[in-house]
């Protein structure tokens, strides 16, 4: 493959993202934070609970975790591969662009946009873990890093499509079963979990603690480097396998294959509509209620097991649900822009803007109930608080205002932009930190999770009442932020 | 049926600095089938969207059935049909779903939409459809699917943007015949098209817009005599001397 044509395809997806920009403003900011601020050193790894080497082996085992579930949940069909955007497929087919050229370069994408996006909001932990010159190192580290899962995800990726998806799940699920037995049978986390992605996890911890020099951080790197060397060189060896652009598909069509729910019915009502449409065919199916009901135990048993392993100690329930809060928001933007591209229909056919807001801002809503849910399921669990489950209910006055807020934001968008025929290839990069910026309007609401895991935690009989007010700040919150929301859907130009 | 058409007086838009419509005054009246031509970028889209009320113009005045379309959208838009050119489509839906949705948001009676809905079915060779996803339709089905949704309520104005881009011969036949029937019933009708010998054939009027600015407006012979072309000058030729393409 010549890299000038690897080079010209990178280009032009990083250019389609808009990406080109953030990168370079991220790397500066990046860089200068790292570099420029003074160590503070109040967060080492021991101020934590947990030694050094015990990070290490957290963060190995997460990385594994992460990579075995992206394989497991994203394996395609046999003898069909994944494209994330129609322009995307389109280059394939028209342009003397091979597989191999569109699979490398849109891995190291993806790389640099996570590792340039993640570098950042860890820079700002940067002065409190560790001095600048070695923090300024964890933009490579993190773009090597996730090139490394990238890649090898795209191998495992590969394998399932030309192989078929059960000759990689079944070893990879019988790995994971051995592994969390084995840590069962230790009491603490298994080497067969926290030894295969040791490598990678030890120089990204390595730039946030103090006694180790930089250049010693930039020698641990180098594994790392030529790990992310080896599992390129083998995407792009399998890669070849699929010479045919026809056997990519698009994500938005493997996603509309997998959407079941009941049919829209007719309905004389135009508002009973929009609720059918929007919360009836999302919540009313089995598969829905299955995986609902699949993550809650599978997170209540992973919190049993932690417990287990003496790890309730170290890892704090209260500030798992606030992560939480704090990362779930992203997710709803996709939830948002899908409900409402088609937002010419509902303006022509002149429906109730009132009804379609309330409907999308409801639905999200109980997305992050559910996911809140599932979470608080964990930090029971983990806890042996019971209370821990009340969390979705704490949690609903952020729950309200993301989603009125994604809500607006979107609206916002719609004039400028033909939005999105699907979720994934809807907005670029700047636009999605643009509206996560919007999103930023709730986060004094993060608050109202930080301060329900203090009333737990210290058994505070202010607890009902403290919930009663919740309930009826999301309830206000979503009252005032649909008539906001639709008002904006209402009287914006509309581009698609 | 019939009620006061189409009316944009003055009516101008920009994008930032792209001037998209320069004082556009144009109208349509019951029973009219007006062809909106004109090059890429020349501004039909924009006209149209905001005759359907998705953008506002900067200025001018748009009014449907004697509705001013920017003060009460709503009331205007009732009695409109809307087929866009390649929009963002409900891609989980399936085509029977969709129309439902539309009979549902359009308060049309079920044993009505039942009716209709039999009728255009057959008409565009939709049966074998229905319970297809939307995201699944070829470019010329999934406009059959927007006409049949526009002509379902039965509109006193429709307002067409490409509408039959993709359409084999046979549905373009039936597309032609009943937008011709809606003009029949007093319809004000607009259509933006690539499709010379279509306009010509079709529309009673056409309006040739360049340039954010309509150029000529009429009924094809006195657009001829306009510009100097003989009586039995076709469109194209009438089109080509007035946006200047006379390589063409």
């Amino acid at each position: 493959m010549p890299a000038r044509t690897f080079l010209a395809v990178l280009e032009a997806l990083l250019k389609d993202d808009r990406a080109h920009y953030v990168l370079a403003a991220l790397t500066a900011a990046t860089v200068a934070i790292a570099a420029l601020a003074p160590p503070i050193r109040l967060l080492q790894p021991s101020a934590l609970g947990i030694t050094k080497r015990e990070a290490e082996e957290y963060a190995s085992a997460a990385l594994l975790a992460y990579l075995a579930v992206t394989a497991l949940v994203g394996a395609p069909g046999r003898g069909q591969l994944v494209v994330k955007k129609a322009a995307e497929r389109d280059l394939l087919l028209t342009q003397p662009v091979s597989v191999r050229a569109y699979l490398l370069a849109s891995s190291v994408r993806e790389a640099l946009e996570g590792g340039a996006s993640f570098a950042f909001s860890l820079a700002f932990a940067a002065p409190f873990l560790g001095p600048g010159a070695k923090a300024a190192l964890l933009l490579p580290t993190l773009a090597l890093a996730h090139l490394f899962l990238e890649t090898a995800t795209g191998v495992l990726g590969l394998a399932a499509a030309l192989a078929g998806a059960r000759w990689v799940s079944a070893p990879l699920l019988a790995y994971l079963a051995a592994g969390v037995l084995h840590s069962a049978a230790l009491r603490s986390l298994s080497p067969l979990l926290t030894a295969p992605l040791r490598w990678i996890a030890r120089p990204i911890v390595l730039c946030f603690t103090l006694s180790e020099p930089w250049w010693q951080v930039l020698a641990e790197s180098l594994p790392l480097a030529a790990a992310c060397a080896a599992s390129s060189a083998a995407y792009a060896l399998l890669s070849e396998r699929f010479a045919h652009p026809e056997m990519m598909k698009l994500l938005s069509e493997v996603a509309a294959e997998e959407v079941g729910g009941p049919e829209l019915s007719f309905s004389s009502d135009p508002r009973s509509a929009i609720f059918e449409l929007h919360l009836k065919r999302a919540f009313a199916t089995r598969r829905h209620a299955a995986l609902v009901a699949a993550a809650t135990a599978s997170l209540a048993a992973l919190g049993f097991a932690l417990a287990r392993f003496g790890l309730a100690e170290a890892i704090k329930p209260g500030m798992v649900l606030v992560w939480f809060a704090s990362v779930s928001v992203g997710m709803l933007l996709g939830v948002a822009a899908f409900d409402l591209g088609p937002l010419w229909f509902y303006r022509v056919n002149c429906a109730d803007l009132r009804a379609l807001a309330a409907a999308v801002a409801l639905k999200q809503t109980v997305y992050l109930s559910e996911a809140a849910l599932a979470l608080s399921a964990f930090a029971a669990a983990l806890s042996g608080r019971l209370e821990y489950l009340l969390f979705p209910l704490a949690n609903l006055p952020f729950a309200c205002a993301s989603s009125v807020g994604t809500l607006a934001a979107v609206a916002l968008i719609i004039p400028r932009k033909r939005l999105v025929k699907h979720t994934q290839e809807g907005l670029t990069v700047p636009e999605e930190w643009l509206l996560s910026a919007a999103l930023a309007s709730a986060a004094p609401l993060l608050l109202a999770a930080a301060l329900f895991g203090s009333l737990v935690e210290t058994g505070s009989p202010w607890l009902p009442l403290y919930l009663a007010a919740s309930f009826a700040l999301a309830a206000l919150v979503l009252f005032v932020g649909v008539e906001v929301a639709a008002e904006l859907l209402y009287s914006r130009d509309v581009a698609s | 049926m019939a009620c006061g058409g189409i009316e944009l007086v003055n009516v101008s838009k920009s994008y930032g600095r792209l001037r998209a419509l320069r004082g556009v005054t144009l109208t349509v009246r019951p029973g009219e089938i007006y062809g909106l031509l004109g090059p890429n970028g020349a501004g039909k889209t924009t006209a149209l969207k905001i005759i359907v009320g998705l953008l506002r113009p900067d200025s001018g005045l748009v009014r449907v059935c004697g509705v001013d379309v920017v003060a009460e959208r709503e009331r205007a838009l009732r009695r409109v049909g809307y087929v866009p050119e390649n929009p963002v489509v409900f891609e989980n839906l399936k085509v029977i779903e969709f129309f439902r949705l539309v009979a549902s948001l359009r308060g049309i009676p079920r044993e009505v939409f039942e009716e209709r809905l039999k009728r255009y079915v057959q008409l565009f060779d939709l049966e074998g459809e229905l319970g297809k996803r939307m995201g699944k339709l070829s470019r010329g089905n999934a406009q059959k699917v927007l006409a049949v949704a526009a002509f379902l309520p039965e509109p006193d104005v429709l307002v067409m943007d490409e509408p039959m881009s993709g359409m084999d011969p046979e549905a373009q036949r039936a597309f032609r015949e009943e937008v011709a029937r809606f003009a029949r019933k007093g319809a004000a009708v607009i259509i933006s098209s690539h499709q010379l010998p279509m306009v010509e054939r079709l529309c009673t009027r056409v309006g040739i817009i360049s340039g954010g600015r309509l150029l000529a407006e009429g009924a094809l012979d006195e657009i001829r005599s306009r510009v100097g072309a003989g009586a039995d000058a076709a469109l194209e030729e009438v089109y080509l001397k007035l946006v200047g393409g006379g390589a063409g």
